[in-house]
């Protein structure tokens, strides 16, 4: 338990920890709304904003969030009027958000030691005011969730279905896009903004497999990443590599375990039937 | 009082005209079974009613007001034709998916979880589905997950609901089973029932209305009324569809 002993590193824990909560909450909806690339378009609109917001002078994370909120408006009103080119306006918005980043970091001349901490996350450069943001955005972020959870439920069921209930889906949309552009700006300081999208997916999709309820899926995704955070940032600290490659690994790993042990219980399970029937 | 009223209703997918000219009234308790060729417009009827879709032309009330007041005030209930590409992989069991429709309805607000718990079960008798409660809604039959919209849509209490071919793709037992399902629900529940079906037969043996369409309103009435009425139209889309 030495890395507990840095500050550093207590920071990053806190960080992480909040990360890992408030990321599948939210991945769970963009999974079963099947918008699991939302969180990469959004990624590239904070790479963007940090930039711009190092240009202007800004608190980067704060350039980030002004610039992906932006950007998921923009995304969400594309989706409500052209529902038939959802992916071609999230691709448009995806490549201005990389262009604009390479605009703004040739124009501010950002060392790339800064970029590269945005991009692939980093343990040391996490500060008390990036713990302080993360924990006002994930608490503004599970607050509304509690709130709007069963209406997010049933617009991922069935869009009409909903409206015709009386959900005024227009907005609950434009809210939920909102609120995953929050979470790409909380999972940016630790996973790095070009992998915040698997810390969001990677667990609901090893939890999928589980076969479980909606809210038990939930949990377990929420388990998944709290334990792939966990390792991911005790072997970042002593292999002394970036974070979000070692976290996101991590989480792939639990999903092939999981993918594997079922397809094992499940041809287990077809064989001890077929011997059964054989004998009878 | 859940009183339906189309006055005039036209509706033009962009020059195409799909609907002409529609004047019919639904009355509250009524079961009304919308009939007609592939393409004749019964799902965009249906979606005109809902307010999913707006009518180029003409005006239609539901319960008095406008389809959008009604919808505020949880009146209507709605379950579409294509659930199952959505619902096979989706994460929930069938109580969870019952109480989307309690939880999601405006006219719901307050209950205790005790008080939502015997809705749910008390839904799920009522479409024979009480012993599915625990499984996931994707693992289920495909009439076994009409069954479970029709209680996620009765859960919030509805005064109409509104079901376009809830049996296609459904075999004849378990169609047969959703018929004799709404028929009852109709009469226990006094819900008002429109639902477009294409099996003619059975839609005249359980409602007590039909609406057949084919781009405009060839016959409103009595469904014994239709059956004596209509057989040369009945055996004309027979083929054409």
């Amino acid at each position: 338990m030495e890395f507990l002993q840095y500050d550093f590193f207590q920071r990053a824990l806190a960080a992480g920890l909040i990360t890992a909560l408030v990321c599948p909450l939210i991945g769970i909806f963009v999974v079963v709304r099947r918008q699991s690339l939302i969180g990469d378009g959004l990624g590239h609109l904070a790479f963007a904003g940090v930039t711009g917001g190092y240009l202007l002078g800004w608190y980067p994370a704060v350039g980030a969030l002004a610039l992906t909120v932006t950007g998921a408006v923009g995304i969400e009103f594309v989706r409500q009027r052209h529902k038939q080119y959802t992916d071609m306006g999230l691709a448009i918005f995806f490549y201005t958000g990389i262009a604009l980043a390479i605009i703004f970091s040739t124009m501010t001349r950002m060392p790339s030691s800064g970029l590269l901490s945005f991009l692939f996350g980093s343990i040391i450069t996490v500060t008390t005011t990036d713990v302080a943001l993360i924990a006002l955005c994930s608490v503004t972020v599970m607050t509304v969730l509690y709130f709007l959870f069963d209406k997010l439920m049933l617009i991922a069921l069935d869009e009409d279905v909903a409206s015709v209930s009386g959900i005024n889906t227009p907005l609950i949309n434009m809210v939920f896009s909102i609120l995953t552009a929050f979470v790409v700006v909380v999972g940016m300081a630790v996973v790095g903004i070009l992998l915040v999208s698997a810390l969001m997916i990677v667990p609901v999709a090893a939890a999928y497999q589980l076969r479980l309820g909606f809210k038990k899926t939930l949990g377990c995704a929420v388990c998944f990443s709290v334990l792939s955070v966990l390792i991911g940032l005790i072997l970042s600290f002593y292999l002394d590599i970036a974070p979000g490659g070692t976290i996101v690994m991590t989480a792939i790993i639990i999903y092939v375990a999981i993918a594997v042990c079922r397809q094992f219980f499940e041809f287990k399970g077809r064989f001890s039937h077929k011997s059964i029937s054989t004998r009878n | 009082m859940c009183e339906v009223k189309l006055s005039k209703v036209a509706f033009a997918y962009d020059r195409d005209n799909v609907l002409n000219d529609i004047s019919l009234t639904v009355n509250q308790g009524d079961f009304t079974a919308v009939v007609g060729p592939n393409g004749a417009g019964k799902s965009t009827i249906i979606k005109i009613i809902a307010g999913i879709l707006s009518p180029t032309d003409g005006t239609v009330s539901v319960g008095g007001g406008t389809v959008m007041a009604a919808r505020a005030r949880g009146l209507i209930s709605y379950v579409p034709q294509n659930y199952g590409k959505n619902i096979v992989g989706f994460p929930a069991t069938v109580a969870e998916i019952v109480k989307l429709g309690i939880a999601a309805s405006p006219r719901n607000k307050g209950y205790t979880v005790h008080t939502v718990e015997h809705i749910v079960n008390h839904m799920l008798e009522l479409v024979g589905c009480q012993e599915l409660k625990k499984r996931r809604i994707g693992d289920l039959s495909g009439g076994q997950q009409q069954r479970v919209m029709v209680a996620r849509a009765l859960a919030g209490n509805p005064e109409l609901l509104l079901l376009d071919e809830p049996t296609s793709g459904i075999d004849y037992e378990a169609s047969t089973k959703i018929y004799e399902l709404l028929g009852h629900l109709n009469k226990s529940l006094s819900v008002t029932v429109i639902m477009i079906s294409h099996d003619i037969d059975k839609a005249i043996s359980w409602a007590n209305k039909v609406a057949c369409i084919n781009r405009g309103l060839c016959f409103y009435g009595n469904s014994k009324d239709f059956n004596s009425t209509h057989l040369g139209a009945r055996h004309l889309w027979y083929y054409s569809g």
